[in-house]
């Protein structure tokens, strides 16, 4: 009888602590703070529409492969993360069918915002300069063509500026 | 219907380089040393399309492809033709991409030369006028139709989800498939009746025959 109370008596003490560790251990109250800055990037179509609610995938530098973060583009096709380590971050934002932007954002000690230059061309000179470069392939093209039949024609006797000139 | 940079993994892009190096050099077998001139114009008009009608549709904007247009003149050498075109768009504009030149070659190339098969010949043999303007029209709506479907089974080889790519590109290529039919009804039509010799192109078997 008295060994039975004093077992009681200790599940009655472990029960106990164990509701006072468990409180402790659930006590984790949230907070918040607000904080500037940030790094971002804004993507667009190539006809200036916002890439909106794209995925985003952020990969910290010298981490190749490994996702540091994921999200989404806002209405407006922006999307900021803060940069923990410097060096050269690596974005990609993807539609999901089939237009992906990668962008190269570089954090410097002195917090150095950078990004690859736009290379491409105006629409009306790339235009004319593709227009031009199409005729001249297929022209050159052409003439190759009849230098090589005309070289079969005359038995490799004949000139041709595309094949192999013969010993 | 551009595929960009980075989007399908090396498998679905070897793939469509492969396919597309096979279809170039058929293109090429088959192209006589007087249709060059003329695949040249399409290749231009191709590549021209796509910079100056983009029509504000979806997320993005859909632009002409003119593939139905493309197969019905040139057949088997419209392969070449959009090769060229998109390595272009994709050096100058970043349209697509070097990577994925393959699959969208395929993608735009093979429905064109599907509807050489299937509408060049009636078109040739059509008497009337209206009827050249709705083979053009089947022509424009089966290319466009058919390159979606490989566009659509490229990103989903890719990873991408059947799901998205339907919900949100579906409307917008319905829209532009309507009008790139109505177009290239027009020009067939009109092709068909000033000159009728734009659709005579050998197949691709009588010219490996040829001497």
């Amino acid at each position: 009888m008295k060994n039975r109370r004093s077992e009681e008596r200790r599940l009655t003490v472990s029960v106990a602590c164990l509701m006072v560790v468990g409180s402790f251990a659930f006590a984790h109250g949230v907070q918040h703070r607000v904080f500037p800055g940030g790094t971002g990037v804004e993507a667009t179509y190539d006809d200036g529409s916002p890439m909106a609610f794209c995925d985003v995938t952020v990969v910290a530098p010298g981490d190749q492969g490994n996702e540091h973060q994921t999200g989404t583009t806002d209405p407006h096709g922006r999307f900021a993360f803060i940069p923990d380590t410097n060096g050269i971050w690596n974005l990609s934002v993807d539609d999901g069918m089939g237009h992906l932007v990668t962008a190269e954002v570089q954090i410097g000690p002195n917090a150095l915002v950078g990004s690859r230059p736009d290379t491409r061309v105006g629409r009306l000179t790339g235009g004319i300069v593709g227009v031009s470069v199409i005729f001249g392939l297929f022209g050159i093209y052409c003439l190759c063509r009849q230098n090589v039949a005309q070289t079969k024609r005359t038995g490799g006797e004949g000139e041709s500026g595309c094949t192999s000139p013969k010993a | 219907m551009h595929i960009t940079e980075g989007v399908a993994p090396a498998s679905v892009a070897a793939a469509g380089a492969l396919l597309a190096a096979g279809g170039v050099a058929l293109g090429l077998r088959a192209m006589k040393d007087e249709q060059i001139p003329r695949a040249a114009l399409v290749a231009s008009a191709i590549f021209v399309a796509s910079l100056v009608i983009r029509l504000p549709l979806g997320p993005s904007s859909v632009h002409p492809v003119l593939n139905g247009l493309a197969g019905v003149l040139l057949g088997w050498a419209a392969m070449p033709a959009f090769l060229v075109a998109l390595f272009l768009q994709a050096l100058l504009f970043q349209f697509g991409g070097i990577t994925t030149l393959g699959i969208n070659t395929v993608t735009m190339g093979f429905p064109a030369v599907a509807c050489y098969y299937l509408f060049s010949r009636r078109i040739r043999e059509s008497k009337k006028g209206r009827e050249a303007f709705l083979l053009g029209v089947a022509a424009g709506v089966t290319a466009l139709t058919l390159s979606f479907v490989l566009w659509a089974g490229s990103l989903i080889l890719s990873g991408k989800q059947l799901a998205i790519i339907v919900k949100l590109s579906l409307l917008p290529h319905l829209a532009i498939v309507t009008i790139e039919g109505i177009f290239t009804g027009f020009i067939v039509g009109f092709l068909a009746r000033v000159y009728p010799k734009a659709f005579e192109m050998p197949h691709i078997i009588k010219t490996r025959s040829d001497p």
